[in-house]
């Protein structure tokens, strides 16, 4: 049965674009989680140590130093999604090393963009705990989704200490049909839905992938930092554009469904140098999962108009 | 094909699919895997002119603002810092072309949707530039043949209306030029205390500053074979290198006459009958009325 009075926090258009494919608000539902992240032991000392051990190594081969296949071989023994990400820069002074008399040895080493395995997984887990309660509140309310969630992200940017996350969104139902095992979750607003079950469509989940990634600088990236003259930072700038990209590709595991296209994806990120060595760039990336029911037809061609108005 | 539209209960049909878990597949040339930051009504637009999104694609610079020639700054002039503008020119150029690649890489046709954080976010001496766009393709099976990709910045209304018009994007173009503005020698500001007047020299420098953007985004767009740029903005930003350092960025999207003849682009006049009649308000006239 349809409930007399409900709360949404859809505007009336929102409402009314709802009742065109037949669904109606049934209230607000939240999801919470709050989780905390450990900052990782001694990782600025043991940044420092890494220094003299890529001093001393070079680039080894292509061998990763210790700490991070030690963070690794653990990640991998508790069945993470996907491979942890790293990257490596090599020395690419054109003076060999330790050929030039007074050249310190310590001066030449290879840099290391490498994903952090802890924090953006356990931020990620946490937003699913949070999806988890909302939809179950819907559920309890008989509705067969959730529309127009709101993500409200609190804590440090670089996800270190507690993250808060809150999801809020709008529970719709459709007349008297049996409610879902799980009902949708979508980032859409009422119109977006609306026009996109009228095109074929329907939103199936709300996914996040968050990621952090550390820059170990190497010996190249430090004399741009050092150096008087003004330097494209290569190594930086990558670390932007890859911890966007992980953390796509880990909203991407958080749904079962293989080949599902994403729509109103948003990201957003940050960074920041956390020791004379390392520089931390941390991004989540959320979007709506949506799959076809019916065969997906062109929509008719708009219309142009000029709105006849006194400006 | 009858429309999903006209389908008698389609969120029935969508629940249905949903509780049952088999969603509709269609031909096997059409891959699913795609990602896209547009919005419902950008995707459809962009897909009644025959494109679909494809991927999110990012594009990021950061430069270091060295300190050399801050301290030789000449204090009483005006003038550009060139070694300025070719770094801050170059990281936004590089930011976009980061994009570019990431988006030939997945075989795209180009990038609507361009978002480049054009001011930056600086800490400590580093500048951050980030772009962000969707790389679109074509619906339908692969053409043969690598064309060049595109980027752009206008939305996907803002595509639609552009192909419907018989023109094609081919690039985001950003100029920019970073200024130094001195003091005033004491002579000048002595003469001009007490007295209203223009500060000619500083005047014409802010226009030398914004034309040589401008200019450069027009070189830019000329270099791409553009036949103009639309959706132009010029950002201003202060405190750049000093106080006295001041950057202009002009930014837009280049656009070439296609071959293609225009589709009806000739607009309805529409009249909104709830539309709200408005007096023409003059601000002066209340602000200085004193009764």
């Amino acid at each position: 049965m349809r409930p007399s009075r409900s709360s949404v926090h859809a505007t009336a258009a929102s409402v009314r674009a709802l009742g065109t494919v037949g669904f109606h608000p049934v209230g607000v539902v939240i999801g919470n989680s709050t989780t905390h992240i450990p900052r990782p032991v001694a990782l600025k000392l043991q940044g420092r140590l890494s220094t003299l051990w890529r001093s001393s190594m070079g680039d080894a081969g292509g061998a990763l130093p210790p700490v991070i296949e030690r963070m690794y071989a653990q990640a991998t023994g508790q069945d993470h999604a996907i491979d942890p990400y790293v990257a490596t820069y090599p020395c690419a002074h054109p003076v060999t090393r330790g050929l030039v008399p007074g050249q310190r040895l310590t001066e030449h080493y290879p840099g290391y963009n490498w994903e952090l395995p802890g924090p953006g997984r356990a931020l990620t887990q946490g937003f699913e705990h949070a999806l988890t309660r909302l939809a179950d509140r819907a559920t309890a309310r008989g509705a067969h989704g959730v529309i127009d969630i709101r993500m409200e992200v609190v804590g440090d940017e670089l996800f270190r200490g507690t993250m808060d996350i809150t999801l809020t969104g709008t529970a719709v139902a459709y007349g008297t049909e049996l409610p879902l095992p799980r009902p949708f979750t979508a980032g859409l607003s009422g119109q977006a839905f609306s026009k996109m079950v009228q095109t074929g469509m329907i939103p199936v989940k709300f996914c996040l992938g968050a990621a952090v990634l550390s820059s170990w600088i190497g010996c190249q990236t430090r004399t741009q930092l050092e150096s008087g003259y003004s330097f494209s930072v290569e190594q930086i700038g990558d670390a932007l554009v890859q911890v966007r990209d992980v953390a796509t590709a880990l909203m991407w595991k958080q749904t079962d469904l293989s080949d599902a296209p994403f729509v109103e994806v948003t990201l957003h990120h940050a960074h920041a140098r956390t020791s004379k060595t390392e520089f931390r760039t941390s991004a989540w990336s959320a979007g709506t999962v949506v799959q076809p029911f019916a065969p997906t037809a062109s929509p008719p061609m708009s219309r142009l108009v000029v709105p006849m108005r006194q400006q | 094909m009858s429309h999903p539209a006209e389908a008698v209960d389609p969120a029935g049909a969508a629940l249905t699919a949903l509780r049952s878990g088999a969603y509709f597949s269609g031909p096997a040339e059409n891959s699913t895997d795609t990602t896209s930051g547009l919005t419902i009504d950008e995707q459809i637009a962009i897909a009644q002119v025959g494109y679909e999104p494809q991927d999110v694609v990012n594009g990021a610079a950061v430069v270091r603002l060295g300190i050399n020639g801050k301290n030789t700054l000449h204090p009483f002039s005006n003038y550009e810092v060139v070694q300025l503008s070719r770094t801050m020119g170059f990281a936004r150029q590089h930011a976009v072309s980061q994009m570019e690649k990431q988006c030939a890489e997945i075989e795209a046709a180009g990038v609507i949707g361009v978002h480049l954080d054009l001011a930056g976010t600086e800490e400590g001496d580093l500048v951050t530039f980030v772009a962000s766009g969707t790389a679109v393709r074509p619906i339908g099976p692969k053409a043969e043949g690598g064309a060049s990709v595109f980027t752009s910045s206008l939305s996907g209304q803002d595509f639609h209306l552009l192909l419907r018009s018989g023109c094609v994007p081919i690039g985001f173009v950003v100029g920019t030029s970073v200024f130094h503005f001195g003091w005033r020698s004491f002579g000048k500001w002595a003469s001009s205390q007490g007295r209203c007047t223009e500060l000619s020299s500083l005047t014409s420098s802010l226009y030398a500053a914004r034309e040589l953007a401008i200019e450069r985004l027009r070189r830019q767009a000329l270099h791409l074979g553009a036949d103009g740029v639309i959706d132009v903005s010029v950002l201003e930003r202060a405190d750049v290198w000093s106080s006295h350092v001041i950057e202009f960025v002009a930014y837009g999207t280049a656009i070439t006459l296609g071959e293609k003849t225009a589709l009806s682009a000739v607009p309805d006049i529409l009249v909104l009958l709830n539309d709200r009649a408005t007096t023409p308000t003059s601000t002066r006239s209340s602000t200085f009325a004193r009764e």
